[in-house]
């Protein structure tokens, strides 16, 4: 009952929103993808977004979704679990063999979406692609880079992506509040980890928790400043397992330090309602999306700045950052699709997937319905006062509302179309600033190598074991139950778990993927 | 009086066929249908498809599809790093049940047996009963907030003069968390069977070790607890039955890496590589011996009790 009522008081205001003639309806006639007259249903799956699910049930309750129809013709029923169950959900369909016709978020599949196609959940999308998909198809052959990443290295093509026009700057930052800083008298942030470590002791003389590590024990900003990435990485072309590494050693030594100082909360395993022990200023710092905690902040009245990559001296050079590597996202929600082998229609669903494409789809994805949530003046796209505050949703769920943020499209860079950013210039420039960093680059980054099927078995079958036992182990080093004279005998464990035929297996799955050049 | 009705009921029974009787008493075997279909579709039909432990199974591909591996996936098990701590685990929480929950409910339904208030014997049932209500998924959020490092459990302890520590995030406390929780859980619940017994003692009993002079503790000791005896033995042998396993629920909701060392249990070992993973043959594999383990277990249990005690399930 609550929720219809909602419903129907979301479809008045936007009526009432809606002065007559001022929603641009653009003309349907060119997009369908099928005839006037004609609908067509596809099944999809698709979590819901959790900042959306408490004032829709349905995704067809979206103007985003609405409008897709309308302007492809095709009807979607969605089957949407919330994100906590979405893994769980997604894999009883799997077994239960009654599939969605498209399957968004596959990076839920947990042995990747090349091996989905291998073990016969989705389709090989490469044979549709330059018939249904000639939009996406050109964007993917544009660039080797594109091209390596969007592929799977035998020719096989198992997902669509979502692809930027230009890189993302990074989103998240350890975040400080500028009040606990005067409180404490300290006037610069923290660019070292001496720095880190002395204002972490101004703020434990002051009562406060200084550092809300994240629950696994994994920081990759610090584990970054001793030269490493967590899990697997390369360099110079060799793949390695971070958590091995001397230089990992030397990260858990540190935060096992800070831990016992007390810099570092003695609940970060169990955290919870972390943002709001930030706001209150019970914690110092922790991992956040740096433009969320800024305008949040300045929505309660306090101040959050920005801190660069923390690093072992000013002048270190930096190569951990992943943020640039890539153009082709592979970890956002939504941003990754595939194509189920029981879909009855394959041509239609690439050819809806590649809608996001073209150039409505563009604009639908990236920026809204021109009218209801956005206007374009003297040629430059502006949101409308609804993409911040619309109906008590709040502006994170807006963005999956009258838009598709984080959609497998042809996207635009956050600074260029994300409401959060552009709803201030200093939520701009928070994003952007460090941005610049002449001492970063992405050298260590491995890329999204596909694993044919041995390496697949081989990497499960050792892995599964290696990951529980190290990150266990992890956070015992850090809280100190395991002592880190135990190193040594940790790394031979870990080697002797089959380490190295999970490095083989990524190592040749790397070479082929260097090796991969543009199809013709 | 007694003789000739024994003598004429046995061969009385013995005369009348199965099919005979379920004419008779068509009602009541029509009522039994839905039971018998449920153990049919849910416990004997599924066991078809525990098949997939000897395979490696793809769902896409099926059962008829998928390759036959024999004992691989079990021995990939039992020799796996895992296999003998998940093990420990299972076996340690439900021992500490049975020593510490298991009993508890059998001296707390004692002692509310010992109420005179009828009124406050009530609220107190009440109240204990409540919790057993509760999701196991809200109580392990309370219990979250409880073991903090700042939370009521830590406020108490260190009123105590003990050091503040996050409870949930040192192996050494979880079992201890865990079958503590268990008993303010279902303490209550627990005593419901016991209750029932102890109000059906004969009260001449009562009477007659009192006026032998058997204080209060006696008459527990010499009355009540015999009375049980029966039930508790039931019950126990029902309880070593279920001794490999932990329901996984609470226990994922409680762990963290930082515990797998006591908390990791068979069930959540299964449900992360079977389900996580969708390695659904090892998964399949582990779960398939448990229930072998526990089968075993259960059958000694009964005898070992038949010997001893006289009591048994069959």
């Amino acid at each position: 009952m609550k929720r219809i009522c909602l419903f129907l008081l979301v479809l008045t205001l936007l009526v009432a929103c809606m002065p007559a003639g001022a929603l641009a309806e653009t003309d349907a006639s060119s997009t369908r993808l099928v005839p006037e007259g004609e609908t067509a249903t596809l099944t999809v799956f698709c979590p819901m977004d959790a900042n959306l699910q408490d004032y829709i049930s349905d995704w067809n309750e979206t103007p985003y979704n609405q409008e897709l129809e309308r302007l492809t013709g095709v009807h979607v029923e969605f089957i949407s679990p919330t994100t906590s169950a979405a893994a769980e959900t997604l894999n009883m369909l799997l077994v239960s063999g009654d599939i969605p016709d498209i399957i968004i978020n596959a990076q839920l599949y947990a042995d990747g979406t090349y091996q989905g196609v291998l073990d016969g959940y989705f389709i090989d999308l490469a044979p549709y692609l330059p018939d249904y998909a000639p939009e996406y198809w050109e964007v993917i052959t544009s660039d080797e880079s594109i091209w390596r990443e969007a592929t799977d290295s035998d020719g096989t093509i198992s997902a669509f992506y979502r692809i930027f026009h230009t890189p993302n700057p990074a989103w998240m930052r350890l975040v400080l509040k500028q009040e606990v800083l005067d409180q404490v008298g300290v006037t610069e942030v923290p660019a070292t980890i001496d720095d880190w470590d002395a204002l972490f002791e101004k703020m434990l003389a002051a009562g406060i928790t200084p550092y809300m590590l994240a629950a696994d024990g994994y920081e990759e900003k610090f584990i970054g400043a001793f030269g490493l990435r967590e899990d697997f990485y390369q360099e110079d072309g060799q793949v390695k397992y971070g958590q091995v590494q001397d230089g990992f050693r030397e990260y858990l030594t540190l935060m096992h330090d800070w831990y016992a100082k007390g810099y570092i909360s003695k609940d970060f395993i169990s955290q919870s309602n972390v943002d709001t022990m930030f706001a209150l200023g019970e914690i110092g710092t922790y991992d956040k999306p740096i433009v969320a905690a800024y305008n949040f902040g300045e929505a309660e009245g306090y101040t959050v700045l920005s801190t660069p990559y923390p690093r072992q001296t000013e002048d270190q050079f930096l190569h951990w950052d992943g943020y640039q590597a890539s153009l082709v996202s592979k970890d956002l929600n939504y941003g990754m699709v595939v194509v189920s082998s029981t879909c009855e229609q394959p041509e239609l669903a690439v050819q809806w997937l590649n809608f996001l494409y073209t150039e409505p789809g563009i604009e639908l994805a990236n920026w809204g319905i021109e009218g209801l949530n956005y206007e374009i003046v003297d040629g430059v796209h502006q949101y409308l006062p609804v993409m911040w505050d619309y109906n008590g949703i709040s502006q994170e769920g807006l963005n999956y509302y009258f838009k598709m943020h984080n959609a497998a499209s042809h996207a635009y860079s956050d600074t260029v179309c994300h409401a959060n950013l552009l709803k201030s210039p200093e939520a701009t420039a928070i994003r952007m600033l460090y941005d610049d960093d002449p001492l970063l680059d992405s050298a260590l980054y491995l890329p999204n190598i596909s694993l044919n099927a041995d390496e697949t078995e081989t990497k499960t079958r050792v892995m599964s074991d290696i990951d529980t036992y190290v990150d266990e182990m992890v956070l015992k080093f850090i809280v100190g139950t395991e002592p880190l004279d135990n190193w040594d005998t940790f790394v031979s464990t870990v080697e002797g778990m089959g380490l190295q035929e999970a490095l083989d297996a990524m190592q040749s799955a790397y070479d082929r993927y260097m090796a991969n050049t543009i199809a013709e | 009086m007694a003789e000739p009705a024994r003598t004429l009921r046995a061969p009385h029974r013995q005369a009348r066929p199965l099919l005979r009787r379920m004419q008779r008493y068509k009602y009541i075997y029509l009522m039994l249908i839905p039971v018998v279909l449920y153990y049919v579709i849910f416990h004997y039909a599924g066991m078809y498809y525990a098949v997939i432990a000897f395979q490696d199974y793809k769902p896409m591909r099926g059962i008829a599809g998928s390759r036959f591996v024999g004992l691989d996936n079990f021995v990939e098990f039992l020799g796996g790093v895992y296999a003998w701590r998940v093990i420990r685990n299972t076996l340690l929480i439900n021992l500490y049940q049975i020593a510490f929950a298991f009993t508890a409910s059998i001296v707390f339904a004692l002692m509310i047996h010992q109420m005179a208030d009828n009124r406050y014997k009530n609220v107190i049932q009440t109240v204990t009963y409540m919790p057993h209500f509760i999701s196991i998924v809200v109580v392990c959020g309370l219990l979250a907030e409880f073991c903090e490092s700042d939370g009521l459990i830590n406020d108490v302890l260190a009123m105590l003069g003990l050091e503040r520590t996050s409870l949930l995030a040192n192996p050494r406390y979880f079992r201890t968390v865990f079958v503590a929780s268990d008993i303010w859980q279902n303490v209550g619940w627990g005593t419901i069977i016991y209750l029932a017994t102890l109000t059906g003692v004969d009260p001449s009993l009562h009477e007659a070790a009192a006026i032998d002079g058997a204080g209060r503790l006696q008459r527990i000791w010499h009355v009540n607890l015999p009375a049980l005896m029966p039930v508790i033995v039931v019950q126990l042998i029902m309880r070593v039955g279920r001794m490999m396993l932990v329901g996984f629920d609470k226990v994922i909701l409680l762990y963290s890496p930082a515990t797998y060392e006591t908390a990791d249990v068979i069930s959540s070992y299964v449900y992360r590589r079977g389900l996580s993973e969708m390695d659904y043959s090892y998964g399949a594999a582990v779960g398939l011996f448990n229930s072998v383990v526990n089968l075993v277990i259960l059958v000694s249990a009964n005898a070992f009790s038949r010997r001893v005690t006289g009591n048994s399930l069959w």
